[in-house]
C-alpha cells in the first residue's frame, strides 16, 4: 500500500490551516462577545432574570398648626401575584376570589396574565390578608402598602384634598406638597429562573423607601372645627347654596381656617359629586359687591382726591354717561365719605370711583393682588375677571367702583382686604407653616412673605376707622362682639353668570378684622344663592361674628378696654337669665365650645392639650348666662383625670388608634397586624394622656 | 509492515482532558434541570459517566483494533449505517423527541444512527477513496458516486429531520474529497451544485427559515427565533473574562434551551469566561494539529485519509456548534464533541479518536 504522496499532503496541511483560520475567528469572535459586549450583555440578562417588587414609601403626615392630625398614613396589606409561580389557576383563583370577596372571573384573568407582577387588591383589612396568607398559595403574596387616612373626616376637606391609591396626591395641599409628602419609593429585586421560581442564591436587593416628610399646616383645628360647624348651620339656616369662611392672620398671611361648603369625606370621597370637592373659596371667582368698596376707597384716599369729611349727596339714583345707576337706598341724602362708607351708598362710591379715574382704579386693583393669583400654596387658584382699562368705559368704572361686573375669588377678596387691616402691607397667603422630616427635623419654613406695601399706613388707618363704624353704626351691625373692636364690610352681589346679572340671586358676604386698630383676625364669610334673606349685613355678618367670638376666646385674644364709644349690646342683657354649667370634661376644646354655647356659657380654655380634663365651675352649677367656664387642658399634678385602659387585643391597627383617641390616651405601635399585647393591661386607671404600647402581629 | 509503535499521547491526553471537561460541565449544566425533572442532581451526569466508560472501552478498544481491517469492512459498516438511517425513520422503531425522530434503542439506552453514520461514512469514504488512486482525479468515477452517495446519506439524515448533523457529514465529505486528490474545478462546481441544495434545504421548512435569520439579528424576535442565541450570548457576556465561577451559571435556570447539550459551551463560557473559552478552542486546534500530524504521517494513503476524516469530522463539529453558540452563523443543533450530554456522541467521537490513535501508531516519522 503506498505511503500518502506529497500532493495529498498539501492538501491535508491546506485542511488544517483552514481549520486553524476558522478556529482564530471563533477566538475573536468569543472574546468579543465576553471582553467587548459582556458588560452589557450581563446587564440585560440580569434585568431579564430580576424582578421588581415597589415597596411604598409611608406618606407623610399633615398635621395643623399645633401638631394635630388632620391626614395619616396607616399599614394595611396589598395583594399581588406572580403569576408563573400560580400552581393551579383555577382553584387558587377561587380561593383567592372567596377571601377578598371578588369576582372569580377577574382574579383568574389577573393570575394569568403574561407578566411577572399583577396587582390583586390592594390596601386590604389586614385581618383579611391573614386569611389569605394562612392559605399559603404559591404565587399569591402580600405586600405592605400605606393607605391615607384622614382622621377629622370631613374637617379641613377642601384644603387637604386627597391622596389616590399609590399615595399620590390628587389634590389640595396633598397635591400640592406632594413631593416632600411622597418621599420616594423603593423595591425589593429578585432573581428568578425561567419558571418564574425564586433561584436558589438569588440576587436579593431591598432599596428602601424614602420614608416621606410631614406638613404642619397654618390652619388650626380648632379655628378650623369652629368655622365648619357655624358654617354648616347657616348652610341650613339659609339652604344657600354654598359657603365659605376663610380665617387669616393679617400680619402673616397664614390661614387659620377655610371652610367651605358643599364638603365631602375624603376618606371616601367617591361617594360625593365631584363638585363637592370644589375649593371654592379658591378657584371660584364671584362678584365682591360691597365689600369691595374699601378698595375703592384705599385709592381714592390713597391719591388725595377724597378726604373722609368730603360730603357727598346721594338721591336714589345717579346717572353716569350710558346708563342711570341706583342705589340700594333712596334716602341717603347728603353724607360726608365716612358716612358713604358706613352705610354702603353706591352713588356715593360712583362718585369717588370716577375721580379716582380708570387707570388709577385698575392700578390699585392690581396693586391689591385682584387682577392676579394670591400665589397661595394650593393648586388650581383661579383669579376673577376684571376689566382692563383699555376696554373699560364710564359706566364699567362707575359699577366697578362699588364692586359689581368684576368678580375675584373669596381669597382674593380676603387678601386684600388684610392688606388694609395690616396696615397698607399685602401678604402672600399660605396654608404651609413647615415641612419636618418623619424625625422631627424642620427641613423647609415658609415664613410671612410680604407683596408690598399698598397703600400708606395713614390711609389705611384712616379705612379701618371707617370699617370700624361700618360694624358700630353701618351695615354691619350684626357683625358686632361684644368687648371687642371689630371693622368690616358687608356685602350684597347679585349674581352674574356667564356675564349677565341673574335677578333674584344674591351673594351674601361679609369681611372683617378684629380688633380693628391692631388686628390678630381676619375673617371672611360668604353664603351663594341663599334662600331668602340675602343682605351680606343680615347673614353673613352674624355666620361672620359666631366663628369669630369662639376663635377670639379659642386663641386667648384679651377684648379691648371699654371705650367711651358707644357700645351696643346684640342681645337683650344677660345677667336676667340662668343656665347650667354644662360638663365638657373629656371633651375637646372644639366640642366644649359648641356644648357650652349651646347650654348658653363661655368656654375659656387653658393649655394646649387636645382634651379638657378639668373645668371650673363644676358640670351643674347655675351661673348667669355668658358666663366664663374655665376649662383646663392639662390638669394641676396629681389632678389628672384618671381614665380606663381599654381591651385592645385582637383589634386592627386602625382600630386600637380610634379606641384609644376616644378615651383621650396616646399610642406607641410595634410591628403590624393584629394587637397581641398591650401595657398597661386592660382595666388599669391611668391619667389621661398616657401611652399605651401596643404589640401587633400578622 | 512495520510494527506498531506507541500511539500519540498528546491526542489520548488531549482526549481525556476534554472528555474530563465535558463531565465537569455536563454536571455543572444539568444540575438544575435534573433535579427539577427527576429529583436527583446527578441523573445526568450519571448517564454521561456510564456512556464516558463505555466511550473509553470503545477508544480502547478501537485503538487496538488494526485500523486496516477496517478497509475491508467498510463496505459493510457503511451499509450497517444506511439501514440504521432508515430504521430510524420507521414510526414505532425510531424515536422522537423535540419533533424529530432521531433515535432508536430500548429504554434509556438509545443511540443515534446519524452519529453511527458520521463514523462510518468516513471510514467508508477513506476506504473507497485510497483504491482510486489517480481515478479520484476524474469526475465520473472521482467524485460523482460520492456526491450521489452523500446525497443519500444528506436525504436520509434531513428526513429525521436533522438539519445540522447532515450538513456535518456533507462537509466532512467535501473536504475528505478535496484531501484525496479531487480536482479542484470539480469541487468548485460541487460547491456551487450544493449552494441551491442548501437553499432549498434552509427554505423548505418555515422554522428553518426564521432561524436560520434570526442569528443576524436574535433581538429582533426575541421570544421565538431569537430566544435561543440571545439566551446563550447573555450566557457568554455574563461571564466576562473570567466567569462567575464553577456552578454559578444563572443563565442554566432555564433561561438556556440545551444548557448541557447544544450550548453547553455556552455554560462553560458563562462559568469560565474567556479563559474558559479560549482553553477549549485551544484544545480543539490541539486536537486538530496533532490528528491532522497522524494524517500526514500515516503509513499508507487509507490511514491518512481515515486519520484526516476522523480528525476533520470531529473539529468541524466544534467549530460549527461554537460558531452557533456564538452567533457567528446560523443556528443549527449540533453536538459540541466531547462535551455535550449524550452518549451517540460521545461514543462514536470516542471510537473516533480511538481508531486515530491506532493509525498513529503506525507512523513513519
Amino acid at each position: 500500500m503506498p505511503a500518502p504522496d506529497l500532493g495529498l499532503r498539501k492538501r491535508m496541511a491546506v485542511v488544517f490551516i483552514g481549520t486553524a483560520l476558522f478556529m482564530a475567528v471563533l477566538l475573536v469572535r468569543v472574546a468579543y462577545i465576553q471582553f467587548i459586549q459582556g458588560e452589557e450583555l450581563a446587564k440585560r440578562a440580569l434585568d431579564m432574570r430580576t424582578r421588581e417588587v415597589p415597596v411604598e414609601a409611608k406618606r407623610g403626615t399633615i398635621y395643623d398648626r399645633r401638631g394635630r392630625e388632620l391626614a395619616v398614613s396607616v399599614n394595611v396589606e396589598s395583594v399581588f401575584a406572580i403569576p408563573a409561580q400560580i400552581r393551579d389557576a383555577e382553584s387558587t383563583a377561587a380561593t383567592v376570589a372567596t377571601i377578598l370577596g371578588m369576582e372569580k372571573d377577574d382574579v383568574l384573568r389577573r393570575i394569568t396574565l403574561p407578566s411577572s407582577f399583577v396587582w390583586i387588591k390592594r390596601k386590604i383589612e389586614e385581618d383579611v390578608a391573614r386569611q389569605l396568607k394562612a392559605k399559603k398559595l404559591p404565587g399569591i403574596e402580600t405586600t405592605q402598602e400605606s393607605k391615607r387616612y384622614y382622621p377629622k373626616g370631613n374637617l379641613a376637606s377642601h384644603v387637604l384634598g386627597i391622596a389616590g391609591i399609590d399615595n399620590q396626591g390628587l389634590e389640595g395641599v396633598e397635591l400640592f406638597y406632594d413631593t416632600p409628602l411622597g418621599g420616594s419609593k423603593g423595591k425589593i429585586i429578585i432573581e428568578f429562573d425561567a419558571r418564574g421560581q425564586e433561584m436558589p442564591q438569588a440576587l436579593h436587593r431591598y432599596i428602601a423607601p424614602v420614608d416621606g416628610n410631614d406638613a404642619y399646616l397654618t390652619i388650626d383645628e380648632v379655628v378650623q372645627f369652629i368655622a365648619e360647624r357655624e358654617l354648616e348651620q347657616a348652610m341650613i339656616r339659609h339652604q344657600a347654596k354654598g359657603g365659605v369662611i376663610i380665617v387669616m392672620d393679617p400680619t402673616t398671611g397664614e390661614i387659620l381656617a377655610m371652610a367651605v361648603r358643599p364638603d365631602y369625606d375624603p376618606n371616601n370621597y367617591n361617594d360625593y359629586p365631584v363638585q363637592n370637592r370644589r375649593n371654592i373659596a379658591v378657584v371660584d371667582a364671584f362678584s365682591p359687591g360691597s365689600t369691595f368698596k374699601p378698595i375703592t376707597a384705599a385709592a381714592a384716599l390713597e391719591e388725595g382726591l377724597v378726604k373722609m369729611s368730603d360730603r357727598f349727596f346721594c338721591g336714589g339714583s345717579i346717572k353716569v354717561p350710558g346708563a342711570v345707576i341706583s342705589c340700594w337706598s333712596s334716602n341717603h341724602g347728603s353724607l360726608s365719605f365716612l358716612e358713604v362708607i358706613r352705610h354702603s351708598c353706591n352713588v356715593g362710591f360712583v362718585n369717588v370711583g370716577l375721580r379716582v379715574g380708570k387707570e388709577k382704579f385698575y392700578e390699585y386693583v392690581q396693586a391689591f393682588n385682584l387682577t392676579d393669583k394670591t400665589g397661595i400654596d394650593f393648586p388650581g387658584e383661579a383669579t376673577g375677571i376684571m376689566l382692563k382699562p383699555d376696554v373699560m368705559k364710564t359706566v364699567d368704572l362707575a359699577v366697578m367702583s362699588f364692586g359689581q361686573t368684576l368678580t375675584v375669588t373669596p381669597l382674593q377678596l380676603i387678601t386684600a382686604v388684610a392688606a388694609i387691616a395690616n396696615d397698607g402691607k399685602l401678604m402672600r397667603p399660605h396654608l404651609l407653616k413647615e415641612i419636618r422630616s418623619p424625625e422631627g427635623v424642620v427641613v423647609a419654613e415658609q415664613p410671612p412673605e410680604m407683596l408690598r406695601q399698598v397703600i400708606s399706613r395713614e390711609t389705611a388707618r384712616e379705612l379701618k376707622e371707617a370699617m370700624r363704624s361700618v360694624v358700630e353704626e353701618g351695615t354691619g351691625r350684626h357683625a358686632y362682639i361684644e368687648g371687642y373692636t371689630v371693622a368690616g364690610k358687608t356685602g350684597t352681589a347679585q349674581k352674574v353668570v356667564e356675564g349677565r346679572i341673574v335677578r333674584g340671586r344674591y351673594t351674601a358676604m361679609f369681611v372683617g378684622f378684629v380688633p380693628y386698630d391692631n388686628p390678630k383676625l381676619i375673617a371672611l364669610a360668604m353664603l351663594d344663592e341663599p334662600e331668602g334673606a340675602y343682605y351680606g349685613g343680615q347673614i353673613a355678618a352674624p355666620l361672620w361674628a359666631a366663628v369669630v367670638r369662639d376663635v377670639l376666646q379659642y386663641l386667648e385674644i384679651p377684648p379691648a378696654p371699654k371705650t367711651s364709644t358707644d357700645l351696643k349690646p346684640s342681645a337683650a342683657d344677660p345677667a336676667d337669665i340662668q343656665v347650667t354649667v354644662p360638663n365638657v370634661v373629656n371633651l375637646t376644646p372644639a366640642e366644649a365650645m359648641s356644648v357650652a354655647r349651646e347650654a348658653g356659657v363661655r368656654v375659656f380654655v387653658e393649655g394646649g392639650g387636645p382634651r379638657i380634663l378639668q373645668q371650673t365651675p363644676a358640670a351643674g352649677a347655675s351661673v348667669k348666662k355668658d358666663t366664663m367656664v374655665i376649662a383646663f387642658t392639662e390638669g394641676e399634678p396629681g389632678g389628672k383625670e384618671q381614665v380606663t385602659v381599654p381591651d385592645l387585643i385582637g383589634k386592627t391597627m386602625r382600630s386600637v388608634a380610634a379606641t384609644l383617641a376616644q378615651v383621650g390616651l396616646q399610642m406607641e405601635t410595634e410591628g403590624s397586624g393584629l394587637a397581641i399585647e398591650q401595657d398597661p393591661v386592660p382595666g388599669t386607671q391611668v391619667p389621661s394622656g398616657t401611652i399605651v404600647r401596643v404589640r401587633f402581629s400578622p | 509492515m512495520k510494527n506498531r509503535g506507541y500511539p500519540d499521547m498528546a491526542i489520548l491526553f488531549c482526549a481525556l482532558i476534554l472528555l474530563g471537561i465535558g463531565l465537569v460541565m455536563v454536571f455543572s449544566a444539568s444540575a438544575v434541570k435534573s433535579m427539577v425533572l427527576y429529583g436527583d442532581r446527578f441523573y445526568y451526569l450519571k448517564r454521561q459517566l456510564a456512556w464516558a466508560a463505555i466511550g473509553i472501552a470503545a477508544m480502547l478498544f478501537s485503538m487496538n483494533f488494526e485500523y486496516r481491517h477496517l478497509k475491508r469492512l467498510a463496505p459493510l459498516i457503511l451499509l450497517g449505517g444506511l439501514g440504521l438511517l432508515v430504521i430510524v425513520l420507521i414510526p414505532g422503531i425510531g424515536r422522537a423527541a423535540h419533533g424529530a425522530r432521531r433515535w432508536i434503542g430500548v429504554g434509556s439506552l438509545g443511540i443515534q444512527p446519524s452519529e453511527v453514520m458520521k463514523l462510518a461514512f468516513v471510514i467508508f469514504l477513506a476506504a473507497s477513496m485510497s483504491a482510486k488512486g489517480k481515478k479520484m482525479r476524474a469526475f465520473t468515477t472521482g467524485v460523482l458516486p460520492y456526491v450521489v452517495l452523500c446525497g443519500v446519506v444528506f436525504a436520509l439524515i434531513l428526513k429525521q429531520p436533522d438539519l445540522g448533523t447532515a450538513v456535518a457529514i456533507a462537509a466532512t465529505a467535501g473536504i475528505m474529497l478535496f484531501a484525496a486528490g479531487a480536482s479542484m474545478s470539480h469541487l468548485l462546481l460541487l460547491a456551487m451544485g450544493a449552494v441551491p441544495v442548501l437553499y432549498w434545504a434552509v427554505t423548505s421548512e418555515e422554522y428553518r427559515l426564521r432561524r436560520f435569520l434570526a442569528f443576524l439579528d436574535p433581538w429582533s424576535d426575541l421570544q421565538d427565533t431569537g430566544y435561543h442565541i440571545v439566551q446563550s450570548l447573555y450566557a457568554l457576556g455574563s461571564g466576562g473574562p473570567l466567569g462567575v465561577g464553577l456552578g454559578w451559571s444563572r443563565q442554566k435556570f432555564f433561561y438556556l434551551p440545551e444548557q448541557h447539550t447544544d450550548f453547553i459551551f455556552a455554560i462553560l463560557g458563562e462559568e469560565f469566561g474567556f479563559l474558559g473559552t479560549s482553553t477549549l478552542i485551544l484544545l480543539f486546534f490541539f486536537f486538530a494539529w496533532r490528528g491532522y500530524r497522524v494524517a500526514l504521517n500515516a503509513p499508507d494513503v487509507f490511514g491518512s485519509l481515515l486519520a484526516c476524516g476522523i480528525t476533520t469530522m470531529i473539529t468541524l463539529q466544534a467549530v460549527i456548534n461554537i460558531a452557533v453558540v456564538t452567533a457567528t452563523i446560523p443556528i443549527t443543533g449540533i453536538p459540541l464533541p466531547f462535551l455535550s450530554s449524550g452518549g451517540s456522541s460521545l461514543l462514536f467521537t470516542m471510537t473516533g479518536v480511538g481508531i486515530l490513535l491506532n493509525i498513529s501508531r503506525y507512523t513513519t516519522e
